[in-house]
């Protein structure tokens, strides 16, 4: 709470321009059909190189506030959701907009989605912050057991196959091994090229996995996509306000805890609290034929998780979903490293993000209105041009960080290898998680192990990271059944569906 | 036909032997640890085969079992990689270019070569569009950030 004190008493004018900026960039790129708002994120990453670290942040962390808004536009007005996490706001949005609604149905998602950061914030706020009292307590076996921690949440963030994640896993672990050791100081994969000796950049990997790959992928995709309206934004009325009120709590509800659960995400807390709202609202039957309820649900669930995924971040440097590692790369190239240590050295950067986040949610009320007629104009453009545009964004920003023409040629090769996990179907989050814990997990373990003449009872002796690691256990002994009783399931279902011939 | 998890396995078996090659062939410094810099690389490059192997086990499992012919998974992917290639071949020759023409002239190139090639009509339009664009782009790096964009063929001297 200090902290948040001192940003405001030394409140600075960029710092709340960045929130304006952010949210703008993120309800435009939410609004393009086919970019994420990882992707948005990522465009804009190389960007705040320059920028000081709480203004760089702050601008990151609106844009995914932004973003998740302005994913319900497309799905709203066009029935194609800008974002994976507005897809449930298809359902009921589109049938308001063909009923002449859809100024109204925009309005109940702007309106949702402010109560949903709010909401999210003061959990952010509230949960982190305790977190930050461990911070001294940390030592190379509590952090081995973090990365350890960290990688467990692959069993959760690997899609339909385990295997494939782990190989995912794996290749970021591997890229991070790229570079000087960490104990010995003895150059390793580098192949006499002197540009490696320093590692890779998490973020020539995060941009060229998710900003390149996703222009590769569209170099053979066709959109045609118009939008001949400009609908003027309606808020709901008082009486409509208190309907509301219980599908939003139940959005905040499935919200905060889904963003708090690594590979949850907004997808699945949209459409739970879809469900669950149907399921308790007295107007059941207006669900999916243009029910505000259905919209303000999940608008809510999505904007708080836009919040609540940043706790595992900064509280334990654990990225839960695309956004978040993209934020996470946005720390990294300000040389802060997110988990228990932030707090204590970093607090007031800390502080101007929560102030930021605050600026950027009631900012999404005003810039949400202002820039619909750009978002229309702007979805309205050629594709060709749109992507010519987002391809000189990744190489501008990305020769703006260090003026390295090897650094571009890193982020092109890591498209490559992004299109390639795309065809193959290997999720991505994975690698982004071994890339940004590969470091921390092998020099504190084999510093733990110098430190205990390499007796590995010294992670066990060590109260945190015997706390972590069995953390780390239970979660994936509790993903591995999660999986296993799923898969039993439609066993299940399947023989049932055979013998009663359905 | 191959399925897409049967090729995953197969390069990540490619890509856990060529690194653990190169992990048995790491210099080792007289002032390394038990473990050395090659103990961890050694572990994630068997990790890496074995999953490999387990990947194409499985994915030779399920195909015997499926009914689908795994032939339809690849349909249009050859044309499609090939449109990609393109445009990384375009990607290179913008970093070939960057330092000799300049950044304003490459960054022009780049955005008229890319909308070409998705699809755009090259036409005055698109030279304008894209003249403006570098315009922008110049201002906002060199202008706003301070970033010393390479002038090329502009500098003086």
């Amino acid at each position: 709470m200090d902290a948040i004190l001192t940003s405001l008493a030394n409140l600075e004018f960029y710092l709340v321009l960045a929130a304006v900026l952010g949210v703008a960039w993120g309800i435009v790129g939410g609004a393009l059909p086919g970019i994420s708002p990882s992707i948005t994120m990522a465009l804009l990453l190389p960007f705040t190189y320059a920028l000081e670290p709480s203004i760089a942040i702050v601008l990151l962390a609106s844009t995914y506030v932004g973003a998740e808004y302005g994913g319900s536009i497309p799905a709203i007005l066009i029935r194609t959701p800008g974002t994976n996490a507005a897809a449930a706001s298809v359902i009921d949005g589109y049938e308001m907009n063909k009923q002449g609604k859809a100024g109204l149905a925009l309005g109940i998602s702007l309106y949702s989605g402010v109560i949903g950061s709010l909401v999210g914030l003061s959990a952010l706020v509230l949960f982190s912050e305790p977190l930050a009292r461990l911070a001294l307590a940390f030592t190379p076996p509590a952090y081995f057991a973090l990365g350890i921690l960290g990688l467990s949440v692959i069993v959760s963030l690997s899609g339909e196959s385990l295997v494939k994640g782990l190989i995912a896993a794996l290749l970021g672990l591997m890229i991070s091994t790229i570079g000087t050791d960490p104990v010995s100081g003895i150059s390793r994969f580098t192949f006499g090229v002197s540009d490696l000796l320093s590692g890779i950049q998490p973020i020539l990997i995060m941009v060229g996995l998710f900003a390149m790959s996703e222009l590769l992928k569209q170099a053979s995709a066709q959109y045609e996509i118009r939008l001949k309206t400009i609908p003027r934004i309606q808020f709901p009325d008082n009486k409509l306000k208190k309907r509301l009120i219980l599908p939003q709590c139940i959005g905040a509800l499935f919200g905060g805890f889904e963003g708090l659960m690594p590979g949850a995400g907004g997808t699945i807390a949209s459409f739970m609290s879809y469900n669950e709202a149907k399921r308790w609202s007295k107007s059941k039957h207006e669900f999916g034929k243009g029910s505000p309820e259905g919209i303000a649900a999940p608008e809510t669930a999505n904007n708080t998780v836009a919040e609540t995924s940043l706790i595992p971040m900064l509280s334990f440097g654990i990225p839960g979903s695309n956004s978040t590692a993209i934020l996470l790369g946005g720390f990294l190239i300000h040389g802060l490293i997110p988990g228990p240590m932030l707090f204590a050295r970093s607090g007031d950067i800390v502080g101007d993000l929560y102030v930021g986040l605050f600026f950027a949610a009631i900012a999404l009320l005003f810039i949400g209105i202002a820039i619909m007629p750009a978002c229309i104009w702007l979805v309205n453009q050629p594709r060709p041009y749109l992507n010519a545009f987002i391809m000189v964004l990744i190489m501008s920003g990305i020769y703006s960080i260090n003026n390295s023409l090897f650094e571009l040629s890193v982020v092109l090769v890591a498209g490559i290898i992004g299109y390639f996990m795309r065809l193959l179907r290997f999720p991505f989050l994975p690698t982004v998680l071994g890339l940004v814990l590969g470091f921390m997990i092998e020099s504190n373990f084999r510093r733990s192990l110098l430190l205990s003449g390499d007796e590995l009872s010294i992670f066990f002796n060590d109260r945190i990271s015997l706390v972590l690691l069995s953390v780390a256990v239970l979660f994936i002994i509790g993903s591995l059944a999660k999986r296993f009783i799923g898969f039993l399931f439609t066993k299940l279902k399947s023989k049932f569906a055979e013998n009663t011939g359905r | 036909m191959l399925s897409r998890d049967f090729v995953g396995g197969l390069v990540a078996i490619a890509l856990g032997s060529l690194y653990l090659i190169f992990s048995f062939r790491q210099r080792v410094s007289a002032l390394a640890d038990t473990i050395g810099p090659a103990g961890i690389p050694k572990v994630l490059g068997i990790l890496m085969l074995s999953l490999g192997i387990i990947l194409c086990a499985q994915a030779i499992f399920q195909t015997r079992k499926s009914v689908v012919p795994a032939a339809t998974e690849w349909d249009g992917e050859a044309r499609k990689i090939f449109r990609a290639f393109g445009l990384v071949v375009i990607g290179v020759i913008y970093i070939f270019m960057l330092t000799f023409l300049g950044y304003v002239l490459s960054i022009a190139l780049l955005l008229v070569a890319v909308a070409f090639y998705l699809g755009a009509a090259f036409n005055l339009r698109m030279i304008l569009i894209a003249a403006a664009g570098a315009v922008l782009l110049w201002t906002i790096f060199v202008i706003l950030l301070g970033v010393p964009m390479p002038a090329g063929i502009f500098s003086q001297g």
